[in-house]
């Protein structure tokens, strides 16, 4: 059975309290929640409101009508959780980097931050999506699955998306060389 | 980064990783791989994994958290959501489960033997040799020691107060931070969602070591965070001891309980601190940090530049913006010490699941 196939049996399961199958889910979709969430906070609350997402999910598995739709809604769970902690005063956790993320090389920590700088500024799909794929790793295939997006949406959302990514990446650089 | 490149081959090897991969693809990955969820420090190097190692380890991590939600999650046999609410749910001054009872110990001053429940308000003794252990509601557990005298003072959901007026502890609890507190003679622990030990005599002299987590000591004048696999010396009426690691050298530890003892008498250049710097390891970095946030006079001294070579390079502090904003200004090296984040409770999964054996072994050390 393909993992897409098993998705609503494993939420059928975790309805009726199958430990398995929630951990199952967990396991496939905490990632991309992660990635949704990276898209609006910081890394370090993102961690954490991956937890609070999940929490939520959880209690409130009953009211998912389809089953099937799981990918879709725990999605929009997590862009509510991200918009909800952007509209509060201060970062859950008051700071204004994560410094446990940064790589052990300088250079390395700076390019990344660059980077995530630049898709940042990207629109919300195609940040979203460019996320999922080079920061969490996920194919396009995988993103599709686990987002409730169609394949074709995902690829034109990637492939639109690392061009303007590229083209930002590019005027930085530019602008950086134009100084020295 | 930017490097000639084909759209169409870019888009095959953006899409689904299909050779021949784009360099400037892949560089982006890999910088960015260390943003992703919980790739752990330990996993983390400098240079990039190849790719089967990386997957491997991250399959690693996420197997250790697989396991532990597992664990969690069998626990939801009750209906989903169902186990979370019920384990923080406590009706108001019911009384706690008294699991199991060792060796001499007494409830209001008669024989706790055969009885299996402590009120609020009730008086639990423990004898030489005698042990008891309480399920903390349902959010833990808690073991009293030998030779102690405890109390239920308060118990309802959300909130869970305990007297420990001499004596020896071991909690662990899964919760929200603040959930459970313990009074003592001359200060209140509170928990922060962890594992920790306390050990107290009747005038306030003892030890607390945090296993798990965070825990906060602290009354009316003061407050220390105590992380885990770190130990605080309570000091009866005075301000308990600078937080230290539990792998600390003697001499660290001498050295520190000789800037305790002066506190902000404690010279910056003094022979005292330059031999606690001697001594420091990078795990000693709580200490440093918790220093300087105490007696801000040691930031003149070799203390704060020990502490800068210990710390990450992005975590940034000079010695100007100290003097100038004081204990805020360290808010980078605050940030960088390698704990889990308070809010992370949720995360201590394994901290849902007590052994008593161990407690055991950790009420009866002798340090």
């Amino acid at each position: 059975m393909s993992d897409a196939a098993s998705i609503p049996l494993w939420v059928e399961a975790a309805r009726t309290g199958d430990g398995s199958a929630m951990d199952a889910l967990y396991r496939r979709f905490a990632p991309v929640v992660h990635g949704i969430l990276l898209a609006y906070v910081q890394r370090a609350d993102a961690d954490d409101l991956t937890q609070d997402v999940f929490e939520t999910a959880i209690r409130r598995l009953g009211e998912l009508r389809e089953a099937a739709a799981f990918p879709g809604w725990i999605v929009s769970i997590a862009r509510r959780a991200a918009l909800d902690a952007k509209r509060r005063p201060a970062a859950l956790t008051g700071l204004e980097l994560d410094r446990t993320a940064s790589p052990d090389r300088p250079d390395e920590h700076l390019e990344a931050e660059r980077s995530l700088r630049a898709i940042a500024s990207l629109p919300e799909a195609y940040r979203e999506t460019l996320l999922l794929r080079l920061v969490e790793g996920l194919t396009g295939p995988e993103i599709a699955e686990r987002t409730g997006l169609t394949p074709g949406s995902v690829r034109v959302n990637l492939h639109r998306g690392m061009a303007m990514l590229r083209t930002a990446l590019g005027s930085v650089a530019h602008a950086r060389g134009s100084t020295v | 980064m930017n490097m000639p490149h084909d759209p169409i081959r870019d888009d095959d090897y953006l899409w689904d990783r299909s050779d021949p991969a784009d360099p400037e693809i892949a560089r982006l990955e890999s910088v960015l791989a260390p943003y992703a969820l919980r790739v752990e420090r330990s996993v983390r190097t400098s240079t990039p994994l190849p790719r089967t190692q990386a997957t491997h380890a991250r399959r690693s991590s996420r197997w250790r958290i697989a396991l532990a939600s597992a664990a969690v999650m069998a626990m939801f046999a009750i209906g989903v959501g169902g186990w979370y609410r019920h384990r923080l749910q406590w009706p108001e001054g019911q009384p706690w489960q008294l699991s199991a009872v060792n060796g001499e110990a007494s409830i209001d001053g008669r024989a706790a033997a055969g009885i299996h429940s402590l009120a609020p308000g009730s008086v639990l003794e423990t004898g030489k040799g005698g042990s008891a252990n309480l399920r903390a509601a349902r959010i833990g557990q808690v073991v009293l020691g030998e030779n102690s005298r405890f109390s239920l003072v308060e118990t309802r959901s959300g909130r869970h107060r305990l007297q420990l007026e001499h004596g020896s502890l071991w909690a662990r609890v899964w919760a929200p931070p603040g959930a459970l507190g313990v009074s003592m003679p001359t200060a209140d622990v509170l928990d922060l969602g962890c594992e920790f030990v306390l050990k107290t005599d009747a005038e306030g002299y003892g030890q607390l070591t945090v296993r798990s987590g965070w825990v906060q000591i602290d009354n009316w004048h003061w407050e220390i965070l105590v992380p885990q696999n770190a130990r605080v010396e309570l000091r009866g009426k005075q301000m308990p001891g600078t937080p230290y690691d539990l792998g600390a050298s003697a001499a660290f530890v001498a050295a520190l309980r000789e800037i305790d003892a002066q506190g902000h008498a404690a010279a910056a250049d003094g022979d005292a601190v330059r031999r606690l710097v001697a001594a420091a390891r990078r795990q000693d970095a709580i200490t440093l940090v918790s220093l300087l946030r105490q007696y801000s006079q040691l930031g003149e001294g070799p203390l704060f530049d020990r502490t800068a070579q210990l710390m990450p390079a992005d975590a940034v502090v000079t010695r100007e913006d100290f003097r100038a904003r004081g204990s805020d200004a360290l808010n980078p090296w605050w940030s960088s010490l390698p704990y889990p984040r308070m809010k992370r409770w949720w995360m201590q999964w394994p901290d849902a699941f007590g052994t008593q054996a161990k407690a055991e072994v950790l009420l009866n050390e002798n340090h």
